[in-house]
């Protein structure tokens, strides 16, 4: 009946190890693989590929945009999200709680999705420019999409929510006191803004600026669909192309080049915040001073309005019409709507048919598998503190810093030669989607992990549980809705992955992001349009359950 | 209360890499005794009761509860906590937020497999005896703090362990609740017959409700005794100074006799104590406020000071005196009021001394 030291050890090393072996495989072959090859030329140690990547031309003016276009969307994404942030936390403007959901809602829109709603906008002869042809006559278009302001724009929309979300959290939780002591001080209303609130808010500014960087920098749907037709490359873009070259050496010296970027991105943020680690911020949730807007009230309503039709209301309406109307341009009465592309898609065309069940699959196992790796590396972290736990979290959690266009060069590389080939399955995006998800899995549980309080499960030991019991009886039942939420946080994006199924698909294991941007850029609008309008539904309600499980997480009292 | 020993520590040790938490600590617990481990926050109480609970691995000593060996190290023995047969409460009652109060509470019951009927019967008793008939079916989120920890000490109770460990169990509730839920746990104990050990760092509290104290600091054990012992004959200065109010004033033997000794307080007056330490020029007095005398005219074995403050209390006047570079603090009864700046005399009555 006595159980000694050492053998409880033991149990928690074996479980340790094989989450070791599964982190190695999924995780640290690829990338280590990748890194290697991009610096051998025919089994020798040389530098030659990165000296051809740079010399190819047009490689250097991408990472050149790839550079300005994330700085310029970083830039507009941290005016925008601040501004809305302050607006719906700090003013009286009308219809707040309704106004914060909206302003979110292009974070639930898949990128690419985005882009073909805007293509149909303001494309030549889309919606905009023809309305705008009508009341004024001329021929000319007032905005073409397919160029790179266009690619700008429409990646500032889809990720000003980034900074939204952060700096509206911020500004929620900010002790109001602080604020209230630099009015008594003798502070007028703009110098507390300027002296107090904003560099109080400044690490969350900069929190979700960064995010907006390394977003846009690995961002593939929207340079593919805008850019790419104007002959305007970004990394993400040129990398795909000359994997379709192919030119295998030269892809390689980019991405190692694209992970760079990003690290570098993710060390500013320490750099910048490192420094500014502020506790001012309480947990709670209190009523924070609010401005008054007096006369610039309903202008700035109106404007408000205004952004969430143009971002929100318009993208989706313009994709809604597209699939449901007889066909493209047709005037909007009724007898030319109809529904015959959503029953095609859905119960007669083969490939998205293969795509919907393909991406369910896909998404459905890698959440289930990543949760699941997830918690026990947590697990094994947070609660059983094993030694070397903490490694085995850090290493799982790399794949932050590889963007999703570089994930799926590494698995090309990993598993298309050797003694396992995976690629042309849909078992090699399975890994694919593990390496790019098991982070955000791990983070959650660890999240969720925290919330649970030691005690609660030694007083089950104490009561006469063995650890195996308190797991089952305490530990799990507090850890559901925490998995849960998390679960849909890996299966909405891998539901609508694009960047990296797009690299490994073949002929029968296409998604639903794949056969998306393959039909649109076929020409098929209508079909592509019908299939973007699911993938937005369940985005749409998967995003929300989300935020419902998180209030319920967060009233659980641990 | 019997003199048969419930809980036996021996030698205990924990290190937290090169700081000692627990520093070769041993005591034994009493059947039926209600015992207290007393000493400021991190002193190592918290950790010693959860090696006592087999939460916490050893480096050093052995543990027995009732008649068995449940730690020990040099034998690479520990028996896990769900095998120890104890009942444990924590700071932050712990009450599992997913199950009712009866949940809660028939848990360890359900875990031995006891019958339905079983079960029902024993968690309807114990929540009679934590006062919580009728609330069975609520959620902790529902209850207040005081009523979470009845939750939490009738679950410890409900499976009647060989020792019950409540670790601060009163320090989140307030000042009212507190004073209400001690007298409780007193009365639970004084009808059970449980052994307890209680955790805290309010010396109040642990005098009040405790049979026996175990008074730590930095890891190590400083005292064992009734309340009455550590207060009225402390075995060193930290021990004097936490419990309850002391001056500690730093003098020098300057002659010995049979009945004790002459010390020389700092400035040059000299005083009388009737206790030595043997072979020590220095060492520091001990004397508690309420037991120095004050009077306005020269009194024998009296020493000279000036009233630097004077603050009414109603039961007692609080002053503070200095003699010479040095303040003491003395309580009287408001009687006779001295005012600040008046000169007075101070006979320090039962003083102790105590080696540097």
């Amino acid at each position: 009946m006595k159980m000694s030291v050492v053998r409880i050890l033991d149990a928690k090393f074996a479980v340790m190890a094989a989450a070791l072996v599964a982190v190695i495989v999924i995780t640290i072959y690829p990338t280590v693989l990748l890194f290697i090859r991009s610096f051998l030329v025919a089994g020798t140690f040389s530098l030659q590929n990165y000296v051809r990547a740079f010399s190819i031309e047009g490689n250097f003016e991408a990472i050149y945009n790839s550079i300005w276009v994330s700085a310029t969307v970083t830039l507009l994404c941290v005016i925008i999200g601040t501004c809305l942030a302050w607006l719906t936390s700090r003013t009286d403007i009308g219809n707040k709680s309704h106004l914060r959901t909206l302003f979110m809602i292009p974070f639930s829109i898949p990128p690419f999705v985005g882009a073909m709603a805007w293509i149909r906008l303001f494309g030549p002869a889309g919606l905009a420019n023809q309305l705008l042809e009508f009341i004024t006559g001329t021929e000319r278009e007032i905005f073409n999409v397919y160029s790179p302001s266009g690619v700008v724009l429409v990646l500032a929309v889809h990720y000003y929510p980034f900074v939204f979300i952060n700096v509206v959290g911020a500004l929620d939780r900010m002790d109001p006191t602080l604020e209230e002591s630099a009015r008594i001080a003798g502070a007028s209303v703009f110098r507390t803004m300027r002296t107090i609130t904003l560099p109080l808010v400044a690490p969350a500014i900069v929190a979700g600026g960064i995010l907006a960087f390394i977003g846009t920098i690995e961002n593939f749907g929207i340079p593919a669909m805008l850019g790419m037709r104007a002959r305007f490359f970004v990394l993400p873009t040129v990398i795909y192309r000359l994997l379709h070259v192919p030119d295998i050496p030269a892809a390689i010296a980019l991405s190692i080049f694209l992970i760079a970027l990003t690290i570098l991105a993710l060390f500013a943020q320490r750099w910048i915040l490192g420094r500014r680690s502020y506790t001012v911020i309480s947990g709670k949730a209190i009523q924070p001073r609010i401005a008054r807007l007096g006369v610039w009230k309903p202008a700035l309503t109106i404007g408000a309005w205004v952004f969430v039709c143009l971002v929100v209301i318009l993208p989706l309406f313009a994709v809604f019409v597209t699939a449901s109307t007889k066909y493209v341009g047709a005037p909007l009465v009724p007898e030319n709507f109809t529904v015959k592309y959503f029953l095609y898609i859905l119960f007669e065309f083969p490939m998205t048919q293969r795509a919907i069940l393909n991406s369910l699959f896909l998404a459905g196992a890698a959440a289930t598998i990543a949760m699941l790796l997830g918690a026990v590396i947590s697990y094994m972290k947070v609660k059983a503190r094993v030694p070397g736990s903490g490694i085995l979290d850090a290493v799982g959690t790399i794949p932050y810093a590889i963007p999703g266009i570089v994930i799926g060069v590494s698995m090309i590389l990993a598993w298309s030669v050797g003694p396992i080939v995976l690629y042309g399955t849909i078992w090699i995006m399975l890994m694919a989607y593990l390496m790019r998800y098991l982070p955000s899995s791990i983070r959650s549980t660890n999240a969720t992990l925290h919330q649970i309080d030691d005690s609660l499960e030694e007083a089950a030991r104490t009561s006469g549980a063995s650890w195996i019991d308190a797991f089952k009886d305490v530990v799990l039942p507090l850890l559901r809705p925490g998995m849960l939420a998390g679960w849909i946080l890996v299966f909405m994006p891998a539901f609508r992955e694009l960047t990296i199924s797009v690299l490994l698909w073949s002929g029968g294991t296409e998604t639903v992001g794949v056969a998306t941007f393959e039909l649109q850029d076929a020409g098929y609008k209508e079909i592509a349009a019908a299939l973007a309008c699911i993938v937005l539904g369940i985005a749409l309600v998967g995003d929300h359950l989300i935020w419902r499980i998180k209030g319920w997480v967060e009233r659980v009292p641990s | 209360m019997s003199q048969v020993e419930k809980v036996r520590v021996k030698n205990l040790t924990k290190k937290y890499g090169k700081v000692f938490a627990v520093n070769d600590v041993s005591v034994s617990i009493r059947d039926g005794e209600f015992f207290s481990f007393l000493g400021p926050s991190g002193c190592g109480k918290s950790t010693l009761l959860r090696c006592i609970a087999g939460l916490e691995v050893p480096d050093a000593g052995s543990i027995y509860i009732g008649n068995d060996l449940v730690t020990s190290v040099s034998e690479k023995l520990i028996v896990s906590p769900e095998r120890r047969n104890i009942g444990m409460v924590f700071q932050n009652y712990a009450v599992w937020p997913h199950m009712t109060v009866f949940q809660n509470i028939a848990y360890p019951l359900k875990i031995k497999k006891k019958s339905r009927n079983e079960i029902q019967e024993q968690v309807n008793h114990t929540l009679e005896l934590v006062r919580l008939q009728g609330l069975a079916e609520r959620y902790p989120s529902e209850l207040s703090g005081g009523q979470q920890q009845r939750v939490a000490l009738a679950r410890a109770l409900v499976m009647n362990p060989e020792v019950m460990l409540l670790d601060e169990p009163l320090s989140n509730l307030d000042a009212k609740l507190r004073e209400e839920m001690r007298f409780e746990i007193k009365d639970l104990q004084a009808r059970t017959g449980l052994t307890i050990i209680y955790v805290t760092h309010d010396q109040a509290e642990s005098m009040a409700m405790s049979n026996r104290i175990l008074v730590m600091d930095k890891g190590a054990s400083r005292q064992i005794g009734t309340p009455r012992d550590i207060y009225e004959t402390p075995s060193d200065s930290f021990v004097a100074g936490f419990i309850g109010l002391t001056n500690l004033v730093p003098v020098e033997i300057v002659s010995r006799h049979e009945k004790g000794c002459e010390v020389e307080l700092p400035g040059g007056q000299t005083l009388s104590c009737r206790m030595d330490i043997s072979g020590k020029e220095d060492a520091i007095l001990s004397v508690r406020p309420e037991d120095i005398e004050i009077s306005g005219s020269p009194v024998k074995e009296a020493v000279k000071g000036t009233i630097k403050r004077a603050v009414y209390l109603g039961n007692v006047v609080d002053y503070r005196v200095s003699i010479n570079e040095h303040e003491l603090r003395v309580q009287t009864s408001p009687r006779q009021i001295f005012q600040t700046g008046e000169t007075a005399y101070l006979s320090l009555e039962r003083n102790l001394l105590f080696s540097v």
